[in-house]
C-alpha cells in the first residue's frame, strides 16, 4: 500500500510531528509513504530521521511521471480540510484517480471563525463572495460549506477525537485514534534544575510549562494559564510559566504588565529536542480550557508528550479529560479558568506525595495508549479497506 | 384527459386538416402556423390556411366549445365586425375551428398619423356600439359584479384579509359607484385593444380576439382598456374620456378584470411584484375616495397585492424600466443560440419573450463582441442556472480588466437579461450571443407549484407545492441581493389553499426581510431550494422607507441580525408542532378604526397557526356589533361570541378563554396592536423551550395615529420586581390549560385583571419566558392608562391589594404598601413583628477614623433592629484615633494581618459571626434608613434570594448604587449612578425593588449558612470585582440578587475609593464569567445601551 498524506503546512507544525512519526510508523510496517507539504519538505528533519519521502506542492507531476503510483494500491490522507489541502487533493486526483480520506484535528468551523474575528454562526452564515474574499488572506483555513463537501466526497476518515465524526456525513466510514509521542525525544525526565538555573529561576518555584502556539482560538485559555500564575504569585506562592511558541495574537496587554513578571518565553522551538528540553524544567502541566465547541472537537497535541514525560497533569474537562481516571492519570479542571487552576495547583503543589503518584500514572498511562506503532498497525488495517473495497 | 395538446407542426397539423371535411380544399393550400403556444390552453394552436392569399383562420384544439360560444356571440351582434365562422369539425381527438380571415391592419397603423380619422373611426364603433345596448335592472348589474369578485376571490393570489376586503369593501364600494339606476348592457369582445381592431385601406373596421366575449353592464371598461394600452393622440384620448365618467372606479374595476384575465390565462402566477411606486398610485387614487379610503388606509395587503396587476400593466413606467430601451428576444424550447446587436450604452437589459410557461432557461454561453474595438468575453460555466442572481463565475474582459456584476435575473415566467452599462469600456455597438437552454419541463408538468403573495418589508408570504411529493414541505430559499439568508419550509397550514385542493393545506410560508434591509434597494428573490427555479411572483425590490421616521428603538427587531431569522427558527420544528395560539380580544363599544387595526394586526401575522377570539361585551355601539360579524364572516380563524349584557372585562376575557382552542392563549385589547411576527417569535420561543408556561414580550406606545414612542424593554421574569411594577404588561402569552385552572381573571380586580392574573400565574410556574421585542403596540386614548397613569382613577388599591393577595397566599410574613409618591408602585416591608434572628455587621477598616466613626454612630444611633452584633475586621489600624473609636462602640475587633485583602477580611469575620444573616458593609457608608435591616432581611428571606442590597447615595443625594448590571464598561457597573433617587427611573427600578445579576459589597446581605456554603468571597481578587463574582456564583446555585429600593444608605466612595485601577482583577474577573457577560444580563434589556447604566435605548 501506497500512502500519500497532504499537509497544511510543512513539518514545522504538530501534524507535521504526527506525520513523521506515523509514515516511519506505516514504513515499518511494510507500507510505502510519500508526504506532499506545500514548501520546506526538508523540514521533517525536526523530527529525526524518517524512511520515507518528503515531497512540495510544486513537485507533484514530476513526482507522478517518476513514479507512476499505482491507483488500486495507492491511498490519498488529506492531513484536514483546508483549502491548501482540499485544491492539492483535487489537482492531484485529476492525474491519480485513487481514494482520499480526511484527516481531522480542529473543529474547522471554530478555527476559521476565531480566526477571521467571527463567530461560528456568524461565518455559516456569510455570503459566498464574502466568505471566498475573506478566505482568500490564508487558504490554510477551511471553507465552511466546501470542506463538508470534501468530507462528503471522501472514502472516510480519520480523527483525533470522536466528535469530530459530527463533521462528516451520517454513517460515513470513520476510524478515531489519539497521537503517540516520539520516543526518541520524549520520555520520563526528572526535573531540570541546572536548566532551570540557567534560567535564572529559583529553586522552590513552581514552573509549569507550555509549549505551542497561540492562536485566535486557544489565545483566552492560554490566558487562563497565564493569570493562574499571577494569583498563585499574588497569593505568596512562587510560580512561573515558561511559554514556548509563537504568538499569532497577543496574550497579554499592556495593562497586564503585573502578570507579564511571571512568565517567560523560549520562543519558537527549532527542534522536538528542544521542546522536550523545556518539558522537563516543569513541576506541573496544565492544558487549560473548558468544554466547548473548540476544546470537544480536538486532542490538544501535546498532551502525549505531557504523559509521556512524567508530571502531574491538569486537563480540561473536554477531549482526552473524559476518557481519562480523574485524580489517578490526571487531574481534570472543572471549570478550567484561571481561578480553578490556581486552587487546583495550589493543593496540589502542597502534596508531594500525591504530585509523584500522578507522574508516574502518567507514565504508565502515556505507554499503554499514546504508542505510534500500534496506531500505525490499526490505521494499516483501516487504510487497506479502502483498497479493497476499489477492487 | 389533459387540456394541453401536444405541440404540433405544421405537417402534421396539415395531415389532420386533410383528413377532415372542413372546406375549403382546394389543391396548393398550405397551413403555416401563427402562434405556436396560445395563452388558452384549450385553443392554443391556430393556424393561417393560405391558398395564394390568406383564406382562412384555423383553429385547432381539445373543446373548442366555448371558445365558438363566444365568437359566435360577438359575430351575431356585430356581424359586420367579426370574423364569421365557416365550419366546425372534430378530426382524431381535435377540434377544428376555421374562421374567415379578417384583413386589414391595426388601427393606430392605419391612423397614426391622422387623429381625426381616428377619432371618426372610434366614433363609428362606439356608436355600433351604442345601438346594440339592451336595458336591465340594478340587481341584474350588482350579480355580475359579484360574480365577477367572487371569481377574483377564489384566485389562490389572495389572502383571507385580501378576500374579506374585497368582499366587504371594494365590491360595494364598486357597486355603488358603477351601477347607474338605469343600467344597460352590451356585448363586449372582453379584451378591447387597439391591435384587436383591424381596418382596411377602404375603411372598413372589424374586431378579432373574441374569445372573452361576453354580455356585459359594465362595457365602459372597453374604452378605459383600449386607452390604457395605446399610444393614443391628443384628441383620441379626448373622445375617450367623454365616455367615461368615473375613471377611479374604472380603474379599479379595470385592474380587477385584467386580473381574472391572467390568472384566465397563465394562472394567478404571471402576475408581477409589488413595486413602491405602484403601490402609492393605488392608494393615491383611491384614498380620496371617502367610502374606501379608510378601509384602505388600514389595510396594506390589499396595495400590496394590487402591485402585482400593477407591474404588469404599468410596469414600463413604476418599475423603472424602459420597453424601448429593450430588445425583445423570442427564445424556443431546447437548445439555441440567440443573437442581438446592442445599440452603444443604452442597453442594460435584454428580455427574452415568450416564456409563457414557467421554466429553466440555462446559459451554456455567453459572448459579447464590441463592435468597435474587438471582442469582450464574459465566460459563464455551463449549467449556470438562469434563476441566479449570483455571478456566473469569474467574468473575464479582455482587453483589460474591469469591474463587472453580471447579473442574470428571470421575473417569474419572463426572464430579463441584464447587462452591465458597456460604454466604459467599448466604443461601438455590441453584439451580444446567448448560448442557452430552455427547459418548460419541470414546471409545466406541474410538479413545483407556488405563488409569492406579498413582497413587503415585513413579510415575504407565499405558497409552495410539488405534486409529486405533496406531503412534503417544498424548500424555498429566500435571496436578499445576493445572499442566501434563508431557506423555508413551505409547511403552514391555510384553509385557501387546502380548499383550492392543495393537499392539506400546509403549503404556506413567511419570511420578515426587514432585518436584511437598509435605505438602498435590495432585490429579493424566492426560489425553490431544489431546482434553483424563480418562484411565480417571486421576484421584487425592497429597501426600508427613508421618509419612514424609524424609532430610535427600532433595532429591537434588527437584534434578530444576531439570530437566525424567525422563519428559520421555526423551520426547525415540524408545522405540526406549531402551537397554536389563540388571541382574546374583549370588546367593548371600541372606536371603529382601533378595533379594525387590533383585529387586522392579528389577520397580518406572518405566523398563520392562530385564532381570534373576539368576545363583546354587549356594546351599545351596533357598529361594533356589525364590525366584528363582518371580520367574523370572512376568516374561519376568527371566533366570535356576543355576550348578553355587559359584565366587565374580566368575565369577557373569560368568557374568550372559554372558548379558545388554542394550546396558549395570548391577551389582547380590543385597541392595541400586535407587531406582524409578534405570534411567530412566541411560537418560535415556545417551540425552542417547550417547558415554557407564560411568555411575554416588551412593548410601546402608540398614538390614536398609530406613532410609536415611548418603548418599555423589561427585564426577564423578575418576581419580586413584579410585586412592585406591573411591569409584565403586553404581550402576554400563557398555557390555556395553565390559565384554565387558576380560574381565570378575577372581576374583583378589574382594571388590574391581567396584572392579578399573572401573579396567580406566577404561584403556580416558574416557567416564565420573556422576549425582548417589542411584539405589542399598546394604543394611548383618553381614559386609557397607557395615556397617563392617572388616567384610570386610582387602581393602586386594587394593585396592593393583589399584591398583598398574593403574599398571603404564599404564606410569606410581608406587607405591601403603596409607594408613598409615586403612582402604580408598591413597597414590600416586613409583615408581621417577628423576631427575624442576629444579624452580624462585617466591617473591614483600616485607620480612616472619621469614616469610622460616622458609620458606627449611624449603626448605634439610628439602628432600630434589636438584634445584631458589629465585627469590625481591623487590617492594620495604627491611628490611634481610630482605635480609640473601635474602643468606644460595642465592636467585636477581629485583626486580620498581612496585606489588606477585602475578602479575606470578610470571610474571616464570617467565621466569627454570630448571626444567622451577615451585613458585609465598608466603613464608609452611612445609615439613613432606620429599619433598614428589617427590611432588607424581609427581602432575603423571600424565597430564592440568595443577597440584597439597599440604595447607596452619595455625599451629594445622587444614586451611587441601584444594582449592578453586567456587560457596561465591558464587565459591570453600578446601575443608575448619578441619577435623582427620587425618580421613577425607567419603569420603576428606582421605586421599587427588583432582581438584580450583582449587587455591591459596600452593603450586602446574605445569610451566613450561604455565603460559607459559596465558599465566602474569591480572595484571588486582590481589590475589585470579589462582591460581583459572589453574586454570580449565586446565581449560579440559582439564587436571586435583589436590589431594595425602600432602604437607603450613604456611601462616602469619593473618599474612600483610590488607588490604581486593578487590570489583573478585571482579567480574572472577565476569564471566568466572560462568557456570562457576553450572554448579556438578563435582568438589563439587551435594547438598552451598553455605554450607559441608566436604560437608554441604544
Amino acid at each position: 500500500m501506497h500512502v500519500v498524506f497532504v499537509s497544511y503546512y510543512s513539518f514545522a507544525c504538530n501534524s507535521g510531528g504526527h506525520m513523521a512519526c506515523l509514515g516511519n510508523a506505516l514504513t515499518k510496517q511494510g507500507n510505502k509513504v510519500t508526504v506532499f507539504v506545500p514548501f520546506n519538505p526538508a523540514s521533517v528533519a525536526l523530527h529525526g530521521p524518517v524512511d520515507f519521502e518528503c515531497r512540495e506542492f510544486a513537485e507533484y507531476e514530476a513526482w507522478l511521471a517518476a513514479h507512476r503510483p499505482d491507483p488500486q494500491h495507492t491511498l490519498i490522507v488529506a492531513w484536514t480540510p483546508r483549502e491548501i489541502v482540499r485544491r492539492f487533493v483535487g489537482t492531484l486526483r485529476e492525474r491519480l484517480t485513487c481514494p482520499y480520506l480526511v484527516h481531522l484535528e480542529d473543529n474547522e468551523d471554530v478555527l476559521t471563525a476565531a480566526n477571521l474575528g467571527l463567530s461560528r454562526d456568524a461565518l455559516l452564515r456569510l455570503p459566498p463572495d464574502e466568505l471566498d474574499q475573506r478566505l482568500s488572506v490564508d487558504d490554510r483555513l477551511a471553507h465552511p460549506h466546501r470542506f463538508r463537501e470534501f468530507i462528503a466526497a471522501s472514502a472516510g476518515i480519520t480523527a483525533l477525537a470522536g466528535s469530530l465524526r459530527n463533521l462528516a456525513p451520517a454513517g460515513h466510514r470513520h476510524h478515531v485514534f489519539w497521537p503517540g509521542y516520539n520516543p526518541a525525544f520524549f520520555g520520563a525526565r526528572e526535573i531540570d534544575y541546572p536548566g532551570r538555573h540557567a534560567l535564572g529561576i529559583p529553586d522552590g518555584t513552581t514552573v509549569l510549562v507550555y509549549p505551542g502556539n497561540v492562536h485566535s482560538a486557544n489565545v483566552s485559555e492560554v490566558r487562563s494559564l497565564y493569570l493562574a500564575t499571577c494569583i498563585l504569585n499574588r497569593q505568596g506562592m512562587k510560580a512561573l510559566l515558561i511559554r514556548t511558541g509563537e504568538d499569532y495574537v497577543p496574550v497579554l496587554d499592556h495593562t497586564l504588565h503585573e502578570v507579564a513578571c511571571h512568565y517567560i518565553s523560549l520562543g519558537k522551538l527549532a527542534s522536538q529536542a528542544e521542546v522536550a528540553a523545556a518539558l522537563a524544567l516543569a513541576n506541573v502541566l496544565v492544558q487549560p480550557g473548558h468544554a466547548g465547541p473548540f476544546n470537544d472537537y480536538r486532542f490538544p497535541s501535546k498532551l502525549p508528550e505531557f504523559f509521556a514525560v512524567g508530571r502531574p497533569i491538569l486537563l480540561p474537562a473536554a477531549n482526552l479529560g473524559h476518557h481519562i481516571r480523574p485524580d489517578h492519570d490526571a487531574l481534570v479542571l472543572q471549570r478550567g479558568d484561571a481561578l480553578d487552576i490556581a486552587a487546583a495547583l495550589r493543593n496540589l503543589v502542597a502534596d508531594t506525595d500525591r504530585c509523584a503518584q500522578l507522574a508516574a500514572n502518567a507514565r504508565e498511562f502515556a505507554r499503554r495508549h499514546f504508542q505510534w506503532s500500534e496506531i500505525a498497525a490499526r490505521l494499516t488495517g483501516y487504510y487497506t479497506s479502502f483498497l479493497s473495497d476499489t477492487r | 384527459m389533459s387540456d394541453l395538446l401536444p405541440p404540433l407542426s405544421a405537417p402534421e397539423a396539415e395531415a389532420i386538416f386533410g383528413r377532415c371535411s372542413l372546406a375549403p380544399r382546394t389543391p396548393g393550400w398550405h397551413l403555416e402556423p401563427v402562434v405556436n403556444l396560445r395563452r388558452n390552453p384549450r385553443a392554443r394552436q391556430q393556424f393561417i390556411l393560405y391558398t395564394d392569399r390568406p383564406t382562412g383562420f384555423l383553429t385547432i384544439g381539445i373543446d373548442l366549445s366555448d371558445f365558438l360560444r363566444r365568437v359566435e356571440l360577438f359575430s351575431t351582434h356585430y356581424p359586420d365586425l367579426a370574423a364569421s365562422t365557416l365550419g366546425i369539425t372534430r378530426q382524431d381527438g381535435h377540434t377544428l375551428l376555421l374562421q374567415s380571415f379578417v384583413p386589414g391592419g391595426p388601427l393606430l397603423e392605419t391612423f397614426g398619423s391622422d387623429p381625426v380619422g381616428l377619432v371618426a373611426t372610434l366614433s363609428k364603433l362606439e356608436q355600433k356600439f351604442a345601438a346594440s345596448l339592451s336595458p336591465s335592472t340594478p340587481a341584474a348589474a350588482a350579480t355580475e359584479l359579484r360574480e365577477m369578485g367572487e371569481k377574483l376571490c377564489a384566485l389562490t393570489l389572495w389572502t383571507d384579509n385580501d378576500r374579506g376586503f374585497i368582499r366587504s369593501s371594494l365590491l360595494p364600494w364598486l357597486e355603488n359607484r358603477l351601477i347607474p339606476t338605469a343600467p344597460k348592457m352590451r356585448v363586449s369582445n372582453g379584451d378591447f385593444l387597439s391591435q384587436n381592431v383591424l381596418t382596411t385601406a377602404d375603411g372598413t373596421v372589424h374586431v378579432i380576439d373574441c374569445e372573452n366575449a361576453a354580455v356585459t353592464h359594465f362595457y365602459a371598461e372597453d374604452w378605459l382598456r383600449f386607452g390604457h394600452w395605446a399610444e393614443l393622440p391628443v384628441e383620441a384620448r379626448q373622445f375617450i374620456g367623454a365616455l367615461i365618467s368615473d375613471l377611479p372606479a374604472w380603474t379599479v374595476y379595470f385592474v380587477c378584470r385584467q386580473l381574472l384575465l391572467e390568472a384566465q390565462n397563465h394562472g394567478a402566477r404571471r402576475f408581477r411584484l409589488d413595486a413602491p411606486g405602484w403601490c402609492a398610485k393605488i392608494k393615491s387614487a383611491l384614498a380620496p375616495e371617502p367610502e374606501l379610503a379608510p378601509a384602505l388606509a388600514a389595510w396594506p395587503e390589499f396595495t400590496s397585492a394590487a402591485p402585482m396587476i400593477g407591474l404588469q400593466l404599468f410596469w414600463k413606467t413604476d418599475f423603472g424600466w424602459s420597453e424601448p430601451a429593450s430588445q425583445i428576444i423570442e427564445v424556443q424550447p431546447g437548445a439555441q443560440e440567440v443573437v442581438f446587436v446592442v445599440p452603444p450604452g443604452k442597453i442594460h437589459q435584454l428580455r427574452l419573450d415568450p416564456l409563457d410557461v414557467p421554466g429553466t432557461a440555462v446559459i451554456e454561453g455567453l459572448r459579447v463582441t464590441d463592435l468597435g474595438t474587438g471582442e469582450i468575453r464574459l465566460d459563464f460555466p455551463v449549467g449556470h442556472p438562469w434563476n441566479h442572481l449570483t455571478p456566473g463565475g469569474e467574468a473575464v474582459l479582455a482587453p483589460g480588466t474591469y469591474p463587472l456584476a453580471l447579473r442574470v435575473i428571470a421575473q417569474g415566467n419572463d426572464p430579463q437579461l441584464y447587462l452591465p452599462p458597456f460604454t466604459e469600456v467599448c466604443t461601438g455597438p455590441l453584439s451580444v450571443t446567448v448560448k442557452l437552454m430552455v427547459n418548460f419541463a419541470l414546471l409545466a408538468s406541474g410538479r413545483l407549484n407556488g405563488n409569492v403573495e406579498r413582497i413587503s418589508p415585513e413579510a415575504l408570504l407565499g405558497w409552495a407545492h410539488d405534486a409529486d411529493q405533496p406531503a412534503e414541505p417544498v424548500a424555498v430559499d429566500v435571496h436578499v441581493g445576493q445572499r442566501l439568508v434563508a431557506t423555508l419550509r413551505a409547511g403552514a397550514f391555510r384553509a385557501d389553499l387546502r380548499a383550492a385542493g392543495l393537499g392539506d393545506g400546509r403549503k404556506a410560508f413567511f419570511f420578515n426581510p426587514r432585518p436584511y434591509l437598509n435605505h438602498e434597494d435590495a432585490d429579493i428573490r424566492l426560489t425553490y431550494a431544489h431546482t434553483g427555479e424563480l418562484l411565480p411572483n417571486g421576484c421584487g425590490r425592497l429597501r426600508l422607507n427613508p421618509d419612514e421616521a424609524v424609532p430610535d428603538w427600532d433595532h429591537s427587531f434588527r437584534l434578530s441580525r444576531e439570530e437566525s431569522p424567525l422563519a428559520d427558527r421555526l423551520a426547525r420544528f415540524p408545522p405540526e408542532q406549531w402551537p397554536l395560539i389563540s388571541v382574546i380580544v374583549p370588546v367593548y363599544n371600541t372606536p371603529l378604526r382601533h378595533l379594525d387595526s387590533a383585529i387586522r394586526s392579528v389577520l397580518n401575522q406572518t405566523y398563520p397557526n392562530w385564532e381570534l377570539c373576539l368576545v363583546d361585551d354587549a356594546s351599545s355601539d351596533p357598529s361594533v356589533r356589525a364590525k366584528l360579524q363582518t371580520f367574523a364572516d370572512t376568516d374561519a380563524r376568527i371566533k366570535l361570541r356576543f355576550e348578553p349584557d355587559n359584565r366587565g372585562i374580566s368575565r369577557t376575557t373569560n368568557a374568550g378563554l372559554a372558548f379558545a382552542s388554542g394550546e396558549f392563549v395570548a391577551l389582547l385589547d380590543h385597541d392595541d396592536e400586535l407587531v406582524p411576527d409578534a405570534l411567530g417569535e412566541i411560537a418560535a420561543r415556545l417551540l425552542a423551550e417547550p417547558d415554557l408556561d407564560v411568555l411575554y414580550s416588551d412593548q410601546e406606545k402608540c398614538d390614536a395615529e398609530g406613532r410609536s414612542f415611548q418603548p418599555f424593554f423589561k427585564p426577564d421574569w423578575s418576581p419580586i420586581y413584579f410585586l412592585g411594577v406591573m411591569y409584565v404588561g403586553h404581550l402576554l402569552v400563557a398555557r390555556t390549560v395553565l390559565v384554565r385552572e387558576a380560574g381565570g381573571c378575577d372581576p374583583r380586580f378589574d382594571r388590574v385583571q391581567d396584572y392579578e392574573l399573572m401573579l396567580r400565574l406566577s404561584e403556580r410556574t416558574k416557567r416564565i419566558g420573556h422576549v425582548s421585542k417589542v411584539l405589542y403596540r399598546w394604543r394611548t386614548l383618553p381614559g386609557s392608562i397607557a395615556l397617563s397613569s392617572h388616567a384610570k382613577g386610582p387602581v393602586d388599591d386594587l394593585q396592593v391589594a393583589a399584591v398583598q393577595a398574593h403574599l398571603d397566599r404564599r404564606g410569606l410574613a410581608v406587607k405591601a404598601l403603596a409607594h408613598s409618591r409615586l403612582p402604580h408602585r408598591v413597597q414590600l416591608v416586613p409583615g408581621r413583628a417577628t423576631r427575624l434572628g442576629k444579624i452580624s455587621i462585617i466591617i473591614p477598616s483600616k485607620d480612616a477614623p472619621g469614616h469610622l466613626q460616622r458609620c458606627l454612630e449611624s449603626i448605634f444611633t439610628r439602628t432600630i433592629y434589636p438584634d445584631f452584633e458589629v465585627l469590625v475586621v481591623d487590617t492594620g489600624t495604627t491611628d490611634p484615633a481610630a482605635l480609640a473609636i473601635m474602643a468606644a462602640y460595642p465592636i467585636r475587633r477581629l485583626e486580620q494581618t498581612g496585606p489588606f485583602n477585602f475578602s479575606r477580611a470578610n470571610n474571616l469575620a464570617a467565621q466569627a459571626a454570630q448571626g444567622d444573616a451577615l451585613v458585609l458593609l465598608n466603613n464608609d457608608t452611612e445609615v439613613v434608613t432606620p429599619d433598614w435591616l428589617q427590611i432588607l432581611l424581609t427581602h432575603l428571606s423571600l424565597p430564592g434570594v440568595g443577597a440584597v442590597g439597599p440604595l447607596l447615595l452619595y455625599p451629594t443625594g445622587t444614586v451611587q448604587h441601584a444594582g449592578v448590571a453586567l456587560g457596561l464598561r465591558g464587565t459591570c457597573d453600578h446601575l443608575m449612578r448619578g441619577g435623582n433617587p427620587n425618580d421613577d427611573g425607567h419603569g420603576g427600578v428606582l421605586a421599587c425593588s427588583r432582581e438584580v445579576s450583582a449587587l455591591t459589597a459596600a452593603c450586602l446581605m446574605v445569610r451566613r449558612d450561604r455565603f460559607v456554603a459559596a465558599g465566602g468571597l474569591e480572595e484571588a481578587y486582590a481589590h475589585i470585582y470579589q462582591d460581583a463574582d459572589f453574586c454570580l456564583r449565586l446565581r449560579s446555585d440559582g439564587l436571586s440578587c435583589l436590589f431594595v429600593a425602600n432602604v437607603v444608605l450613604r456611601h462616602h466612595e469619593s473618599v474612600s475609593r483610590g488607588g490604581d485601577y486593578d487590570f489583573v482583577d478585571r482579567a480574572i474577573f472577565l476569564d471566568r464569567w466572560g462568557e456570562v457577560i457576553a450572554a448579556g444580563d438578563p435582568y438589563y434589556n439587551p435594547n438598552f445601551t451598553r455605554n450607559r447604566a441608566d436604560y437608554v435605548p441604544r
